[in-house]
C-alpha cells in the first residue's frame, strides 16, 4: 500500500492498539497489496476508552467482556458477581490491554 | 488471549479455591441467620439484586439438602454449584493427560454463544431470573 494511506490509517487508529504494535502494523500494512485498502480502511475497532467506563459502571454484570467479544468470561462473570467483585476491580485495570488485543486480532483476521 | 491460554489452569483453581472460602465463611459462621454478608458491587452501590444474586444462599441451601428452596432463591445457584463441584476434577484431568480440554471448552462455549439461537434465550432466561430477584428482593 501505499505510504500515504498507512499512515491516515495509523493516525486514525492508533489509539485502538497497543503502542507496541502500532509500528509493526505500519510494516505489514505497507507490504500489504493495494486492493486490502478498501477493507483495513473500514473496520471498526472498539474504543478502549469506552470500554473502560461500561467496565466502571457495568462490570460486575460482565458487559465489558461481553462487548469485546469474549463471551465465554463475560458469562463467568456474570454468573459470579463480577468474580465476588474482585476480578470486576482487576477487569478495571486489564480491560483496555484486553479490547486493543482484540482490535489486533481483528485486523490480522484481514490482513495478515 | 495467549495470557489465559497460559495461566488458564491456575487462574480457574485460584477463583474456584476463592469461591470455596466464601462458601465456608458463609457457611459455619453466618448460616443461622437469614440473610448473608455482602460484597456484590452493584447491590452496594444501587441496593438493587444484580442477576446472580442469591447464589450463596442458594449453594448453602442445596448443601443443606433443600432443593426447591435453593431453586426458589435462585436457579443460577445449581448452574454454579455444579461448574464448582467440575473444576477441580476437569483441572486434574487436565494435568495428568496434558491436554486442554477447559481452554477448547471455552473457545466452544464463545462459539456456541455467537449464535443468536443460543445467546437470545440464556440472556431472556438471565432477565427473567433478574425481575425475579428484584420482585424477592434478594
Amino acid at each position: 500500500m501505499e505510504a500515504q494511506k498507512v499512515d491516515m490509517f495509523i493516525m486514525a487508529n492508533s489509539k485502538f492498539f497497543e503502542s507496541h504494535d502500532v509500528m509493526k502494523i505500519r510494516e505489514v500494512l505497507l507490504q500489504e497489496d493495494d486492493s486490502k485498502w478498501g477493507v483495513v480502511q473500514t473496520l471498526q475497532f472498539k474504543d478502549p476508552t469506552t470500554i473502560l467506563i461500561v467496565s466502571l459502571l457495568a462490570g460486575s454484570l460482565g458487559i465489558d467482556r461481553f462487548m469485546i467479544g469474549d463471551t465465554g468470561l463475560g458469562i463467568g462473570k456474570l454468573l459470579t458477581c463480577g468474580g465476588l467483585g474482585i476480578w470486576a476491580i482487576v477487569d478495571w485495570f486489564m480491560i483496555q490491554g484486553a479490547t486493543r488485543e482484540k482490535n489486533l486480532a481483528k485486523l490480522k483476521q484481514y490482513v495478515y | 488471549m495467549n495470557w489465559v491460554k497460559k495461566h488458564i489452569h491456575f487462574l480457574l483453581l485460584l477463583s474456584c479455591f476463592a469461591g470455596y472460602v466464601w462458601l465456608y465463611i458463609n457457611y459455619t459462621f453466618l448460616s443461622n441467620q437469614n440473610t448473608t454478608s455482602t460484597i456484590c458491587f452493584f447491590k452496594n452501590l444501587t441496593h438493587l439484586p444484580c442477576p446472580s444474586c442469591g447464589t450463596t444462599r442458594a449453594i448453602i441451601l442445596l448443601l443443606k439438602g433443600n432443593f426447591i428452596g435453593s431453586m426458589e432463591m435462585n436457579p443460577l445457584g445449581l448452574i454454579i454449584f455444579c461448574v464448582m463441584a467440575a473444576i477441580p476434577i476437569i483441572v486434574l484431568y487436565d494435568l495428568i493427560k496434558k491436554e486442554n480440554f477447559i481452554f477448547n471448552f471455552y473457545q466452544k462455549i464463545n462459539m456456541l454463544f455467537s449464535q443468536k439461537k443460543i445467546a437470545i434465550p440464556f440472556f431472556t432466561f438471565i432477565i427473567i431470573n433478574w425481575v425475579w430477584n428484584l420482585y424477592k428482593n434478594l
